[in-house]
Order: structure tokens, then C-alpha cells, then sequence
């Protein structure tokens, strides 16, 4: 035992007496990708503990679906990973394997030699992983992302967790390195001898076919409904959930079909050799590269699907208000009885987070004379443009209804509206009658002028006069990204609205979110692609040499290694966005949200998908045309 | 193998009696089958009758008389035109080719050269099979490749010798 | 001394790894239409030698001439043009692309060169033809025996009629029936088009076949027939 753990060692280059560069290559390459998965997981799960910790009451079902998607979402492809850097040199080390068999080692002793040559660099990586995670723990705790706070005392994973995530990944990447022994080489070797490659089967397509299918259907009920107003959509849930798991898995099942299709319209336009054996080289193994990229696919195909989800959040009047807010600066209104408020406007005004102040004064629409019950501001046009640079269409020296036309509230046959002076401890004031409004103001949003219903121009008889006597409100907008809460907390100023900016953060921070998973998504898939692809390279090199050496030029074997890979990662991952959209909106239209699909995120997501994927490609390229060196000529 | 141009080559080493050339002969080149006394007092005469040696003395201190030979310049030059002469390359030269290649060791001259003029001889022959093969018919193919191979195989004995003529040479020197 | 006839032409080539020296001062030169086999045990410069011809290694003295042109002091991709159009190259393994079918690997060096595919295509059929391999053109090269990938790279090296053929021990991993057969293929073709041809062997059999035989030990040219 002892002697197949130190052949073991000697094989992954990590004893002094070899000089194999490529094993140390390889073994460095597993060690690394073992680093950066544990480190990923122990952040992860650190982040995890620290959120559940943090909502001690329990946590609210959405929350913990999050949690648990943004658990999956990071995990896959870091398994992935792990998977790939243990089968690099697949074929290299099966056929030393199975001459180690043929020496007449047994098979425990040669699948110990498997596993200690991965798993020694593997759990190296995992430790050094655990300790990059340590070190790392206040910078993590020191970043705010989007609102989020996690204290450093917070910023452990359970126990349990810890286990499992410097286990996991050793023991991944030591696992497939011993799983598929003498099978594969057999495999391999008939693989090999078939005169024409199997072209993978269109039934691939039918769960993919199904799951839009079912997902149009589920779309479409769902606009029905809505447009017949006829409740919930309870009934399409079985429906909605079985076209996202279609559409994750027929992503999956069918980019091999259509990478298989792209080889062959490659490799039958013969005439430029490039094509040709790029295509050719995805004819030939269209499911091989998919099965790198799955971790990625996964990935995108969560993220694309969490991103369409966290719409249902956006979709809200809350939400909007404050969104809105948070770009121009929020607006409180202050009241104040009018003697004091030139003095408070004044101080308002010298705060720097303020950023202007106007006195709008308040009238209320009494509910007596018109059954409309609302706030009238009293301003001229200019002067609440200039303060809502949102509003337009306001006409001077007539009422208007702000953002919604109150005619079909009030009371058949009412002639007027009434209004009355804001008082103390809602006292009535003297009534006024004022004409009915015939034109609305148009708001971006009904939320961004605070609780107005009616604008009154101050030249309306009798209006002016009522609206000062008493109370005066002034409106104050603070610079966007402060809480206009605690800039009028700080003045001591007693104010009545300010919009709700916790549920905003939250929803900001869902976002952000979604976004870091989809960066680390990419990142870790991409790497692992890219690492897969260094591997199958370097395996080709006395192949690459030799066609070096015939007089093909570099830049043509360049160029082909970066069709052969760009395209399947590039196609994989609009795919996996495809479908992941897809379900998203499925999802969004069985929550009766239409029309909000998130187009532009989800066209910015590609666009640094494909970017990352045509950079991971490029970056393989310093493999695809090996230095000519005479010992690379002749090696079998 | 012809012995008796061998049997000339060992007595230009020095003077000898015929039975001192057997030991001579066997020990070196014997491998099992020992010269008969009378192949060699039989090579000896007719080497005097050509001239190639001559008796330089008689003793017979009690028993049968025992001649005394040398080997002349001509026997000499018998001897080196021998050993520069390439064997016909057929097959089985090699063991006529070793004595040679001992002998030349044994007397100074260059084995070297004995072992690249064969080869030279073998390669040529080679070439000239290999280029009657290209039209040659099955029976004719067949001894072609025979001849072929068996050239091959001592090519092949021809080239390990030469990597081996120091031992070779240590070994025949201390004998 | 260079004729009309001479194709290729080295002289003084030395080259040295680090301190050990791999090439002393060899000369060498391959006329058009002979075959010339290179022998020597392991480590006497051969394979450097020819690479030093196929501009794959540049000597560290001494020049290379070929069809008139200085080839040593060529850069890097004009040595890559230089080897597609006036070489062909055969190697020890094919190293033909696995995936690609013997035809098109045998088209390839044509179509680098700008040869429409239709007439790639009949020329290489009609070397595949004359190697015997033209029945299984369509199979992939991974999924043919070592023998008709072997002819096939054959085809390759000589289906855009290079000057000048090299092959590095071409058949090394024959039996000597099929080792037989390609080389005297190769010969007869490369004797059609009036190439020379360098062959690096260590095996007799094989350099039977050629005209010539140089013999190299430790990085120097010995006698024509010198023993190894």
C-alpha cells in the first residue's frame, strides 16, 4: 500500500526525482482548481450562515429558496470543475493505468495509485483553499455589497458545511480519477476504431421542444387570464414547474445536436481547411465539450432564471416610488405651522444632503362634499415642474389631477370639489369650493410626487390664503442615494411621508445578488472550460507539431483550436440563457407579472458570457501550436 | 572456412611449430571443432611448396622431428590482401569474417576498416536484392527476402562487432 | 560539388545543445531524383540533421542551400512556407489529424497552398490510388491500421510534388512486409517526380532501398560505409 501511495506521488510529479513538466503542470492545475472550488464553498457557506443569522425570527420562504438556488448556482460548477481537473490527461493516464494492471498490480492497488496521484494535489489545493478563506475572511466581511452587512463573527459555516466543502472537492476530483478505469480505455479504443462517429440522436431535442412547449403554453394561459381577470393561477403550477426543469435539462440533452450540426455545415465547405477540421473535430465529439460546459450551462441557466425572478420583486409600486427616488433623491414633505417655515426651509436648505426644498402648501379634498378623498398641493405649473422634473403636461391657471384622473371616484353629479385647510390633530377647516379638474399631470410614477391627488394654481380664488394660514408643508428632495428620513431625523424636523427605502435595499441587494453568482458562474466555468481545453490541446501536440512541421502555420492551427472551442461555449451559453429566460418569464406569468421581462440584464449577461467565453478561448490558443521541438516530433 | 589463410595470419605473428599453430587455431577459432594435425601440417607443406613460409629449423630431442616455420614477405602479403579483400556477401560469412577481424587485431592492422569494407559488400548486395524484389515473383520474392534477411542479421553482427572491437581486441591480445 | 542536378545542398553544418555537441561540421547534399539513407546509432545527430534540412532547427554555423535559396538564415515563417511548398515531410506515427478522413488529410497540404478542393481532390485520389489506399479514403485516419495511415501520409508528403522528401524512420512501426511495401511506393513515386529523398533509419533493410547510405557518429559524417 505504502509503495502504491509513493508511486502514486511519483506519478503526479511531486516527488524530487522526476522531472516530468507536464505531470507538474497537470498536478498544479488540479491543485488550483481544488483551491478555488473549497475557497468558493467556504465562502459561500460562510455568506449563507451569515444571512440566516442575521433574520434570527426565522426566515422568510423566498429568502430561503434564494439561498438555496444561490447554494446551487455556485456549487455546480465548482463541481464541475473539480470533475474536469480530475479527468485532465484522461486518456494519457488510463493507458499507464492499465499497464500498471497488466505489470500485475490489483486493481484497489492501481485505482490507490489513480487516486493519490489527483487526490494528493487535490487535497493540497483544498488546504491551501481553507487558509486563502481565512485570510480572506475580513476583506469579505469588510465589503458592503448592495447593503449587505456581514460581520465578521457571523462570517463562519456551520460546521457541517466546512466538512462538507474541504471534503467535497477533493474527493470529487479523486473519484472520477479512479471511477472510470479499464472501462473507458475499452471504450475509448472502440470509439476510436469506429470508421464513422454516432451523430448524437434528435430525441436529444424533445425534452427542450417539450419544455418551450410547456412554457409558451404556461405564458400564454397566464396572459389569458389576466386579460379575463380571472384570479389565480394556481391551477398552471404543476405545468410551470415541469417546463423549468425541461428547459434546464433539454438545454443540456441538445447543444451536442446542434454542435454536432454546426461540424457538419463546417466540415462540408471544404474548401477552407480551417473549417474543415474544426468541424470535423466537432463532428467527431460533439457531447465531449458540452460535458465540460454543463457546470457552466447550469449555471447560466439558474442565474438568466433568478434574474427573470427577482422582477416579481422590482414589479411592485414600492418598489418603483423609491427606485425612482433613489435616482433624482427621495422626497419627504415636512409640515410645520407657516410662522416657522421660512426658519425650517432655511435650515433645510443648508444641509448639503439636501438638495432643494419648495413649499407646496397642502389643502384637504373634503370627503363630504365631493366623496373624493385626497390631498390638494397648492403651486403653479413652473414651480412644481421645477421641483418634479418628472411631471408633464401641466396647464397654469387650471386644476389638474396628478398622475390618475379622480373623476370616476367622486360622487355622481358632483360640481365641485371642497377643500379644506390642513389642521392640527385633524381639525376641520373652513371649506372652499373648487372647479373639478378636466386634465391629469403626467407622472413617471404615481409614488414620485408625495401623496398629491390635485394641483391647485395659487391664483384659484380663496385657495392661497386657506392653505398659509395655519400649517404650511414643505417638500424636501435629498440627494439621491441619502435616506431623506435621516437627513430630516438629523434637523429634527417632524415629517409625515417619506418613501419606504428597506424594501427597495432589499430588492437592490436580490440583484446584486444575482449578479455576483452570475460573475462567479462564469468565472469558475469558464475556468474549468479553459483548462479542459489547455488539456485536450497539449494532448495533440505531436499531432499539432507535425502539422507545423508539413509547413501549416501557426495562425491557421490557432484559429481552428479557437473555432472548435468558441463555438460550442458560445452556443451552449446563449442556449442555457435561452431557456433560462424562458422559465423566468414562465415563472413571472404564473405570478401574473407580463411584459417585464428583464431584456436589458439579460442582453448584458450574454453579451459578458460570450466575451468570456471568445477570452477562455483565446486563452487556450498558446496550446494549439506547440513550439517545434525534436522531442516532440517523434513521441507516439 | 577455409583455415589455412588463417593458419597463415597466425604464423606471422611469430615463428612457430605446427602444433603450436593448432593450440593457436583453437584456442581462438576453434568454438568446438578442433583442427585435425593433419589439416594443418597439410596447410603448412603446401604453404612451403608456394613460398609463402619457410623452415627455419628442425629439433628432435628424442621424439619425431618438429619443424620450425616463418611466415616469407609473399606469405605476408597473402595475408594482408586476405584480410583487406571483402568475403563475398553471402550469408554465413561472418565466422570467416571474425577470424579475420582477430587476426587484424592480433597483427596491428585497422579491424575497423575489415568491418566497413563488409559492410560496404553487404549493403551493396542489399540494395541490389532489395532492387530485384521490387519485380520479383513469389518464389523468386521468397529467396530474395531468405538472402535479404540473413545479410541483414549479419549486418547487424557486423555493426555490434564493431561496437564491441575494444573488448575484442583485449581479449585476443591477452590470449 | 553543387550541379545543375543538386536540390539540396549543406555544408559545415554544426549545432550544439548547451554544451553538447549534436552536428560537427557535416556536409551533405541531395540531388534531384536519388534517395539517400541516413544512418546512425542513437544520438549521432541524425534526427538533428534533418532538422536542420527542414528548417525546423537553425544550425549554429554552416549554410543550407536548397533550389538555389539560403534556407538557415530564412525567418521562422518563411521556413513554415519553404517547408509546405518544397517539402514533404513522413514521420515515424503519421500524425495525421484523427479526425479528418485519409483523403482530406491528404488534401490539406494543397489546399493550404490555394488549390481549388475539386482538383485537391482528384490528385490526391490518384496518389492514395497509387499507394494503394484509395478504397478506404473515406474512413477517418484514426480508424485505419498503422499501414494504410502510414501510406496516406505518404500521399501527404508527396501530393503537392515537394523538391525534396524527408522521412524520419517512416517505417518504424511497420512489419517488414507492409515496411516493404510503403517504401518501395515512396521511392517509386518520389523517382516519378524527380524528388530527392532523405530517409533516416537504423534499420539495414530499410536503407537497402535507397541509392545512398551517409553514415553519422557523434554529429559527424563517417566514411560512406564506415561501421556504425
Amino acid at each position: 500500500m505504502i509503495s502504491a501511495i509513493r508511486l502514486g506521488l511519483r506519478l503526479a510529479g511531486l516527488s524530487a526525482s522526476v522531472s516530468g513538466g507536464a505531470a507538474r503542470v497537470r498536478t498544479l492545475m488540479v491543485a488550483l482548481t481544488s483551491l478555488i472550488g473549497t475557497f468558493l464553498l467556504l465562502v459561500v457557506g460562510s455568506i449563507t450562515r451569515s444571512e440566516i443569522l442575521q433574520r434570527p425570527a426565522g426566515l422568510e420562504r423566498g429568502v430561503k429558496i434564494l439561498l438555496l438556488a444561490v447554494v446551487i448556482a455556485v456549487s455546480m460548477p465548482v463541481l464541475s470543475l473539480a470533475a474536469t481537473s480530475g479527468r485532465l490527461s484522461a486518456a494519457m493516464r488510463d493507458r499507464r493505468l492499465a499497464n500498471l494492471r497488466l505489470l500485475g498490480l490489483s486493481a484497489r492497488r492501481t485505482r490507490v495509485v489513480a487516486a493519490v496521484e489527483t487526490g494528493a494535489a487535490a487535497v493540497f489545493g483544498a488546504v491551501i483553499g481553507c487558509g486563502v478563506f481565512l485570510l480572506a475572511r475580513p476583506v469579505i466581511a469588510g465589503l458592503h455589497p448592495a447593503g449587505r452587512e456581514w460581520p465578521l463573527h457571523t462570517l463562519w459555516p456551520y460546521w457541517w458545511a466546512t466538512m462538507l466543502a474541504v471534503v467535497t472537492v477533493p474527493l470529487a476530483v479523486g473519484a472520477v480519477s479512479v471511477l472510470p478505469q479499464r472501462s473507458t480505455s475499452r471504450a475509448a479504443l472502440l470509439q476510436a476504431r469506429r470508421a464513422t462517429t454516432r451523430r448524437p440522436s434528435p430525441l436529444r431535442l424533445l425534452p427542450l421542444a417539450a419544455g418551450v412547449a410547456l412554457a409558451t403554453f404556461v405564458i400564454s394561459q397566464a396572459e389569458n387570464r389576466l386579460a379575463q381577470d380571472s384570479g389565480s393561477n394556481e391551477r398552471l403550477s404543476p405545468y410551470m414547474l415541469a417546463a423549468i426543469a425541461l428547459l434546464g435539462i433539454g438545454t443540456l440533452l441538445a447543444v451536442p445536436v446542434f454542435v454536432r450540426l454546426i461540424g457538419d455545415v463546417l466540415a462540408s465547405r471544404s474548401g477552407r481547411p480551417t473549417l474543415l477540421i474544426a468541424g470535423r473535430r466537432l463532428q467527431e465529439q460533439p457531447a465531449a465539450m458540452t460535458r465540460v460546459v454543463a457546470g457552466l450551462l447550469i449555471g447560466l441557466f439558474v442565474v438568466t432564471g433568478a434574474r427573470a425572478v427577482v422582477v416579481a420583486f422590482e414589479d411592485t409600486q414600492q418598489y418603483r416610488a423609491s427606485a425612482i427616488g433613489e435616482t433624482t433623491g427621495q422626497v419627504a414633505t415636512v409640515y410645520t405651522p407657516a410662522r416657522l417655515a421660512p426658519a425650517v426651509r432655511e435650515r433645510l436648505d443648508a444641509d448639503p444632503d439636501v438638495v432643494q426644498t419648495a413649499a407646496f402648501p397642502r389643502l384637504r379634498a373634503s370627503c363630504h362634499v365631493a366623496d373624493f378623498c385626497g390631498t390638494a398641493a397648492v403651486a403653479s405649473c413652473s414651480d412644481f415642474e421645477r421641483f418634479y422634473p418628472g411631471v408633464k403636461g401641466c396647464r397654469a391657471g387650471e386644476p389638474m389631477w396628478v398622475g390618475t384622473d379622480g373623476r370616476p371616484w367622486l360622487r355622481p353629479g358632483a360640481t365641485a370639489l371642497g377643500v379644506r385647510a390642513e389642521l392640527p390633530r385633524n381639525r376641520p377647516g373652513t371649506l372652499i369650493k373648487v372647479p373639478i379638474p378636466r386634465h391629469t399631470v403626467d407622472t413617471d410614477a404615481a409614488g414620485l410626487v408625495n401623496s398629491v391627488d390635485v394641483l391647485l394654481p395659487p391664483s384659484t380664488p380663496g385657495v392661497f390664503e386657506l392653505a398659509t394660514s395655519r400649517m404650511v408643508a414643505i417638500d424636501v428632495r435629498a440627494e439621491p442615494g441619502i435616506a431623506v428620513e435621516t437627513v430630516l431625523d438629523v434637523r429634527g424636523a417632524s415629517y409625515s411621508t417619506s418613501p419606504d427605502s428597506t424594501y427597495f435595499s432589499f430588492v437592490n441587494s436580490l440583484r446584486s445578488l444575482v449578479w455576483a453568482i452570475a460573475a462567479l458562474v462564469l468565472s469558475v466555468g469558464l475556468l474549468s472550460f479553459t483548462v479542459a481545453s489547455i488539456d485536450r490541446a497539449t494532448s495533440r501536440r505531436s499531432e499539432l507539431v507535425s502539422l507545423q512541421l508539413v509547413g501549416v502555420r501557426p495562425a491557421i492551427l490557432r484559429r481552428t483550436q479557437w473555432i472548435e472551442i468558441a463555438l460550442p461555449l458560445t452556443l451552449g451559453s446563449a442556449a442555457a440563457i435561452a431557456c433560462g429566460l424562458l422559465a423566468g418569464v414562465a415563472f413571472l406569468s404564473y405570478g401574473s407579472i407580463v411584459d417585464q421581462t428583464p431584456w436589458r440584464d439579460t442582453l448584458v449577461l450574454s453579451a459578458v458570457a460570450m466575451l468570456g467565453a471568445l477570452l477562455a478561448a483565446s486563452s487556450t490558443l498558446v496550446a494549439a501550436s506547440p513550439p517545434i521541438r525534436p522531442e516532440t516530433i517523434r513521441t507516439e | 572456412m577455409p583455415p589455412s589463410t588463417t593458419l597463415l595470419a597466425l604464423l606471422e605473428q611469430e615463428p612457430a611449430y605446427g602444433y603450436t599453430l593448432k593450440r593457436r587455431y583453437d584456442e581462438h577459432f576453434g568454438f568446438g571443432h578442433r583442427l585435425a594435425f593433419g589439416q594443418v601440417y597439410a596447410a603448412l607443406s603446401s604453404f612451403d611448396r608456394n613460398g609463402y613460409a619457410e623452415v627455419i629449423g628442425v629439433d628432435s630431442d628424442g621424439g619425431p622431428s618438429r619443424k620450425r616455420y616463418r611466415i616469407t614477405p609473399e606469405g605476408s602479403t597473402v595475408v594482408e590482401r586476405w584480410i583487406a579483400t571483402p568475403e563475398p556477401a553471402s550469408s554465413y560469412t561472418s565466422s570467416t569474417l571474425f577470424a579475420k577481424v582477430s587476426v587484424a587485431l592480433m597483427s596491428g592492422r585497422a579491424a575497423n576498416d575489415v568491418l566497413a569494407i563488409q559492410r560496404q559488400a553487404h549493403l551493396e548486395r542489399m540494395r541490389a536484392l532489395t532492387k530485384r524484389r521490387r519485380t520479383a515473383e513469389t518464389a523468386e520474392l521468397l529467396a530474395l527476402t531468405f538472402e535479404l534477411n540473413h545479410l541483414d542479421a549479419d549486418l547487424r553482427w557486423i555493426e555490434e562487432a564493431g561496437l564491441r572491437l575494444a573488448d575484442l581486441k583485449r581479449v585476443v591480445l591477452d590470449a | 560539388m553543387p550541379d545543375q542536378y543538386t536540390l539540396l545542398q549543406a555544408r559545415g553544418l554544426s549545432l550544439a545543445y548547451g554544451d553538447t555537441p549534436a552536428l560537427i561540421d557535416v556536409d551533405i547534399s541531395l540531388r534531384a531524383g536519388e534517395s539517400v539513407a541516413l544512418m546512425g546509432p542513437s544520438g549521432s545527430g541524425k534526427s538533428s540533421l534533418l532538422h536542420c534540412i527542414a528548417g525546423v532547427l537553425v544550425p549554429d554555423s554552416g549554410g543550407i542551400t536548397a533550389l538555389g535559396q539560403r534556407i538557415d538564415t530564412l525567418g521562422e515563417a518563411a521556413r513554415s512556407a519553404f517547408r509546405l511548398e518544397k517539402l514533404g515531410m513522413v514521420f515515424q506515427f503519421g500524425n495525421l489529424i484523427p479526425e479528418l478522413t485519409l483523403l482530406e488529410n491528404v488534401m490539406l497540404p494543397l489546399q493550404l497552398l490555394g488549390t481549388s478542393a475539386k482538383h485537391a481532390s482528384a490528385r490526391a485520389h490518384e496518389l492514395l490510388e497509387a499507394l494503394d489506399v484509395d478504397a478506404v479514403s473515406d474512413r477517418r485516419a484514426g480508424a485505419v491500421s498503422g499501414g494504410q495511415s502510414q501510406r496516406a501520409a505518404v500521399a501527404r508528403a508527396l501530393v503537392h510534388r515537394p523538391a525534396v522528401l524527408l522521412a524520419d524512420e517512416p517505417t518504424g512501426a511497420l512489419d517488414t512486409v507492409s515496411s516493404d511495401k510503403v517504401l518501395d511506393a515512396m521511392l517509386l513515386l518520389a523517382e516519378e517526380l524527380g524528388s530527392a529523398v532523405l530517409v533516416v533509419t537504423h534499420e539495414n533493410r530499410v536503407s537497402a532501398h535507397c541509392e545512398r547510405l551517409v553514415t553519422l557518429r557523434d554529429g559527424r559524417v563517417s566514411s560512406p560505409a564506415a561501421v556504425l
